[in-house]
């Protein structure tokens, strides 16, 4: 009952857009969750599994890149994702702009991860995994919408949020 | 309802949904990891173009449609494949074909080099080198790998003019598609995907590999 403020606020157009971007991104951000499901149970499940024109192929995912801080990056990924969502959630549930800010900017580390690994298939691992070129591709989306839910802020900052102006 | 309730309800269902979808990923992956198609429909012929190694005329033929940069392809031939061709070469007509997987960017540089070796009589010579030493060649860049493929070739004492011009050469392509072509013909959507006399296979080890042989040698004497 303490911090009820920002409920208040009547939803002015700019909340509303960034309502809709949020609802985009929370649309994009399973996908890459659901992605990295698969990426984390195939890295947990297989053995050397046969290479599939299909399902692809376990030279990218049984790379010695494939574990970082001991940890399989598909876990990684799938707990970014993860976070992605549920900041989201809270945010259209809680209102609070600030959380929608931070779940934005956080976007830019998915990107440059996805960016690092686009470049280890291409040029260090020699091969591509399509299931891990489709992750790079929900990851990149989510950060052209993150920049985009930043901008906004920006770009409305003075009129929608007045106590940040300055 | 409260919106205490409206939220409790929602972040219940949210998590539901994730959890569901995990579930579903996982399970995706534990019943599709089994090998290719099991119902394969036939091969075609076996041509004086295919890669043929051990005896010529023999009724028992296996035919592995395989990728030189696959890794399971590698494992298989490194633990099993080898031991069973040099100990049955003299009973049975062992068939290579071509099936680079898509993404595997070194795959088809390494086809056109075994191809090359094989306008040299020497095919399985180099698609011996290039599974043993799979690990070397796979990660490495086009003028590396090209570096690599050249110390194979010169290893097995071939005629470096003739292999450069025949691993740039249409022909040399033209197989490799051929033989990609008859394996989705057949059926194959993966490597290393087997044919014991047109019949698909999947023996997992070598001990398993030997008995399916021996029991083919014995129905074909």
């Amino acid at each position: 009952m303490t911090n009820s403020s920002e409920q208040s606020t009547p939803p002015s157009p700019h909340h509303r857009k960034l309502k809709r971007l949020a609802l985009v991104l929370l649309g994009v951000a399973p996908l890459g969750f659901a992605d990295a499901s698969y990426l984390t149970a195939e890295h947990y499940l297989n053995r050397t599994p046969p290479c599939s024109i299909v399902h692809g192929c376990a030279t990218v995912t049984t790379s010695r890149f494939a574990i970082m801080f001991g940890i399989p990056v598909a876990l990684l990924g799938a707990l970014y994702y993860l976070a992605v969502i549920f900041g989201l959630v809270y945010y259209l549930q809680s209102k609070n702009h600030n959380i929608l800010r931070l779940t934005a900017a956080f976007t830019i580390a998915g990107f440059v991860f996805s960016l690092w690994f686009v470049y280890l298939q291409l040029f260090v691992i020699r091969a591509i995994c399509a299931w891990c070129m489709f992750s790079a591709l929900t990851s990149t989306t989510l950060f052209i919408l993150g920049m985009w839910v930043l901008k906004s802020h920006r770009a409305y900052g003075k009129e929608a949020f007045p106590e940040k102006a300055g | 309802m409260t919106k205490n309730n409206y939220a409790m309800i929602l972040w219940v269902s949210v998590v539901a949904a994730l959890l569901l979808v995990a579930g579903g990923m996982y399970w995706i992956v534990k019943t599709g990891s089994q090998p290719t198609n099991m119902n394969a429909p036939g091969v075609s012929e076996i041509t004086a173009d295919d890669h043929i190694l051990g005896k010529a005329d023999s009724k028992v033929t296996l035919l592995e449609f395989a990728d030189f940069q696959c890794p399971a392809c590698g494992e298989f031939y490194n633990t099993a494949l080898k031991r069973i061709e040099s100990e049955y070469k003299d009973r049975v007509r062992f068939v290579y074909r071509n099936f680079p997987i898509p993404g595997h960017l070194n795959g088809p540089a390494a086809a056109y080099a075994a191809g090359a070796a094989g306008l040299q009589g020497k095919f399985f010579e180099m698609a011996d080198e290039l599974f043993v030493n799979q690990a070397d060649w796979s990660t490495e860049d086009g003028a590396a790998m090209q570096k690599t493929l050249d110390s194979y070739a010169q290893a097995l004492g071939l005629s470096m003019d003739k292999f450069h011009a025949d691993e740039g050469s249409q022909a040399v392509k033209d197989k490799v598609d051929k033989d990609y072509q008859s394996g989705i013909k057949s059926g194959v959507n993966g490597t290393p995907t087997l044919f014991l006399n047109g019949k698909q296979v999947s023996p997992g080890t070598y001990d398993e590999f030997k008995r399916t042989i021996d029991a083919a040698l014995a129905a074909s004497s």
